[in-house]
């Protein structure tokens, strides 16, 4: 393969892989919870029919995410309790260690009850629970024995007090990275403790302490090829300029990284790690394992080259991160 | 919403108060108990969390209610460590009828300075429909003195019964659908987690901050 070819597959491949980090969004951690739960006759929709028998169906359409109990359906008429007769629906079973077993129905449940047709109410009551949201309180319904019209006794009004308060609006993806004030991180926190002069000291110290982690060391050998290269006598001054300026270009390599992902405004961490990402990489990995293999003439150069220092800082990108990245968090949304 | 736990509810804590006529006092005192002043610092509402603090949560919560359940110790967590939150206890009873005996259970043991004691023990208690002897063993196992208890619900079941009534009056006044409910500074929300409740208390705060610039 042609060098030119291997440098446009390469160059192919980089630009696929900044706009795959581009163009994903930025995740939001946590959640303020979103819109309030619909109001009970909107969760659970009571409809009366009277079937052919004469007797009249009661039929709950259920609203998806709520769910109703199987031990709270209850009906009334005049001063008497009526045995409920069987629910039609598919009761499902809810084990929570923190509940305990209850049977729920959801999307929907109906009973067939009989009403003489004329001046008669039944009353209906049950209650259910928006799942991981509210309980609501037991409802009633009366139910018209001539127009099977569905009422509620004695809804409580509503009064101007309710609009002092909003739902907060639901989390919207976030366009940047913000950091959060005051949130326990390590660089304000240090910034805190000794300003900037602590701040760069605890760099350098965990910088120091980095370089004894296991996926620093493929760099050791590039910086001892770069330091006693054939034919030349390392001095300790040869061997400190050189050091220095492999170190500089690394530290360089990992700031342009670093400003990239900060200008981009989206949370690699999470980018990087996307099938699609780790295959683009993958692939990469795999071209320049053939060229050293000779199957592509790529013109890599020897240890100490200009290169070095980025190929080694590709070798050390998948190393754990230092533990200095500020969380990334979604904006505080703006009620309406 | 009328429900059957509630009629019961109100039938136990206040049928002579409620069947007595609605002086002119009365009906003024009723609409000054549903100001937006009584939701947020009425002087008989239990305190939890920092008194001080800048951002005040106001919790509509029934001793019935598996979310209410869930969400205490989530709750609790967020306002441990945030530090500046001012927690309302807001006792609605209104999941099942025994709802009304745990209310009045823990409204009780405030008298011993013990609310918050008797409002985890009972939120500790799993599932809905617990039994008043259920919730008394509770509060017995979590250090309350309950002869103090049974005493102070006497001597103070008035003043118990008017708190639990304006709570309800309030509720209602809200629109509030259930419970868990949560006023968290010009929010409302439901059932949230750690991270849920420590991002609407941020959300809050900015909120109030904007506006006293």
């Amino acid at each position: 393969m042609p060098v030119k070819s291997v440098r446009s597959v390469l160059c192919a491949a980089l630009l696929v892989l900044l706009a795959l980090v581009t163009a994903l969004p930025g995740h939001a951690q946590g959640s303020a919870g979103g819109a309030m739960p619909l109001p009970s006759d909107q969760a659970f929709q009571l409809t009366a029919t009277r079937l052919a028998d004469g007797n009249v169906r009661l039929a709950w359409t259920i609203a998806p995410g709520y769910y109703l109990y199987q031990d709270q359906f209850a009906l009334r008429q005049g001063q008497a309790d009526l045995e409920v007769p069987p629910i039609e629906g598919m009761p499902r079973q809810k084990d929570d260690p923190t509940f305990g077993v209850t049977n729920v129905y959801h999307d929907r449940a109906a009973l067939t009850v009989p009403l003489a047709r004329g001046p008669v109410t039944l009353e209906v009551h049950y209650q259910g629970c928006q799942e991981n949201g509210i309980c609501y309180p037991p409802a009633t319904r009366h139910i018209n024995g001539v127009t099977l019209a569905v009422s509620a006794p004695g809804d409580h009004a509503t009064t101007a007090l309710a609009g002092q308060w909003s739902a907060p609006e639901p989390p919207k993806p976030s366009g940047a990275i913000v950091i959060a004030e005051n949130d326990g991180g390590m660089v304000g926190s240090l910034l805190a403790q000794g300003g900037v002069p602590m701040l760069l000291g605890s760099f350098m110290l965990f910088g120091l302490l980095l370089a004894f982690t296991p996926c620093v060391f493929p760099m050791y050998p590039i910086l001892a090829g770069t330091i006693a290269r054939q034919g030349e006598v390392p001095t300790a001054g040869r061997g400190f300029t050189l050091s220095l300026a492999y170190v500089l270009a690394m530290a360089s390599a990992f700031g342009l990284l670093g400003v990239a992902a900060a200008w981009s405004g989206q949370n690699l961490q999470m980018a990087l790690q996307s099938p699609l990402a780790i295959g683009v990489v993958s692939v990469l990995f795999l071209v320049f394992a053939l060229s050293m293999f000779g199957c592509s003439r790529c013109n890599c150069r020897p240890p100490g080259s200009r290169a070095s220092a980025a190929s080694a800082a590709a070798g050390a990108a998948p190393c754990p991160p230092l533990p200095f990245s500020a969380s990334p968090r979604r904006s505080s949304s703006a009620p309406a | 919403m009328t429900g059957l736990s509630r009629r019961h509810a109100l039938l136990a804590i206040g049928g002579a108060i409620l069947a007595a006529p609605f002086t002119g006092r009365r009906a003024l005192a009723q609409s000054d108990d549903l100001s937006k002043e009584m939701i947020l610092n009425d002087p008989a509402a239990p305190i939890g969390g920092n008194p001080k603090g800048d951002v005040t949560i106001v919790a509509f919560l029934d001793y019935n209610c598996i979310y209410c359940k869930k969400s205490a110790p989530e709750l609790d967590r967020a306002l441990k460590e945030d530090g500046k939150v001012r927690l309302v206890y807001k006792d609605w009873p209104v999941i099942r009828p025994t709802s009304i005996d745990g209310a009045k259970l823990a409204l009780g043991a405030k008298y011993q300075g013990k609310y918050e004691a008797a409002h985890r023990a009972l939120m500790a208690i799993p599932g809905a429909g617990i039994s008043k002897e259920k919730m008394r063993k509770a509060l017995q196992a979590a250090g309350i003195d309950m002869q103090r208890l049974d005493a102070d619900m006497q001597a103070r079941s008035a003043e118990i019964e008017a708190i639990v009534r304006r709570n309800m009056a309030q509720a209602d006044a809200l629109g509030l659908t259930g419970t868990p409910t949560f006023l968290v500074g010009p929010f409302m929300v439901s059932t949230l987690d750690y991270k849920g409740f420590r991002q609407v208390i941020a959300d809050a705060r900015a909120e109030q901050s904007d506006g006293t610039q």
